[in-house]
């Protein structure tokens, strides 16, 4: 005698494997574009170093030149 | 017994069904959230890097043209501000080499009194008899010959080096100061 929750199991089993097969898929598209997105992020990154390698050699040099300026303050 | 295994299947089955219902909860999560919303950061990312690749190609540049630019290092290290420097030129005391000649403060007063009391300091050098002291009076003399010669010195006359020089003023005795390293002699008037 078959057992009838044999079949229902193999459906909901059946169930699970696609919709593991799907998340599979997007798990592996989400890792593409956090790939593109960390690469973008480096580059970003190396710019910034960059900005702030400039602007701490501006201040040295300003300090020592004696060229340094106070702020403008604001106009009341 | 056979109550207890239906119960037993039947609890399977809701099992197997809570593992379906929880993947498809987390496929649709991540299709339909997370990944458009990494999309759209990375769309930014893409705006932002735009607009600050002028800076990027600026800083490049910078780079690139010390590197052919005269008098930049073999290293190719970054000369700072392309060319012009940020140290006065001060023409009486640099070589030709860029070396800059100058007196250190205290020896300033000590260079201007070894030329003119040339009789006191040789009876200071008999009484002292150093040789430090005379090496380090020949260097303040040979800074200051530099000095009126101003560039057309290509090097340091190191005071071992023949008498070819001739001291402007006239001094021809000047000649013996670097005749021999060991011994410092002073024109005699």
């Amino acid at each position: 005698m078959e057992n009838p929750y044999d079949k229902v199991q193999s459906n909901i089993l059946s169930r699970i494997i696609a919709n593991v097969e799907r998340l599979n898929q997007s798990v592996v598209t989400l890792n593409q574009e956090l790939a593109t997105v960390t690469q973008k992020n480096k580059q970003l990154e190396t710019i910034g170093t960059i900005c702030e390698n400039y602007s701490s050699s501006m201040q040295f040099n300003l300090e020592t030149t004696g060229h340094m300026r106070p702020p403008n303050g604001d106009a009341d | 017994m056979h109550a207890t295994v239906e119960e037993l299947d039947q609890e399977i089955v809701a099992e197997l069904q809570r593992i379906d219902a929880n993947f498809g909860h987390c496929f649709a999560r991540l299709t339909r959230d997370v990944i458009p919303r990494v999309r759209r950061y990375g769309e930014l990312l893409d705006e932002v890097l735009q607009g600050t690749r002028w800076l990027a190609e600026l800083f490049q540049h910078t780079a690139e043209v010390n590197l052919l630019g005269p008098g930049e290092d073999t290293s190719g290290a970054p000369v700072a501000g392309g060319g012009t420097s940020i140290f006065p030129e001060d023409a009486p005391n640099t070589t030709s080499t860029g070396q800059i000649l100058q007196f250190p403060d205290s020896s300033d007063d000590e260079a201007e009194r070894v030329a003119p009391p040339p009789s006191a300091s040789t009876e200071d050098d008999d009484a002292g008899g150093s040789t430090l002291q005379r090496q380090s009076k020949k260097r303040k003399i040979s800074l200051l010959l530099q000095q009126e010669y101003a560039s057309s010195s290509s090097a340091v006359p190191s005071p071992q080096r023949g008498s070819s020089h001739r001291h402007p003023r006239g001094e021809d005795d000047g000649d013996a100061l670097f005749s021999s390293p060991d011994t410092l002699r002073f024109p005699t008037k």
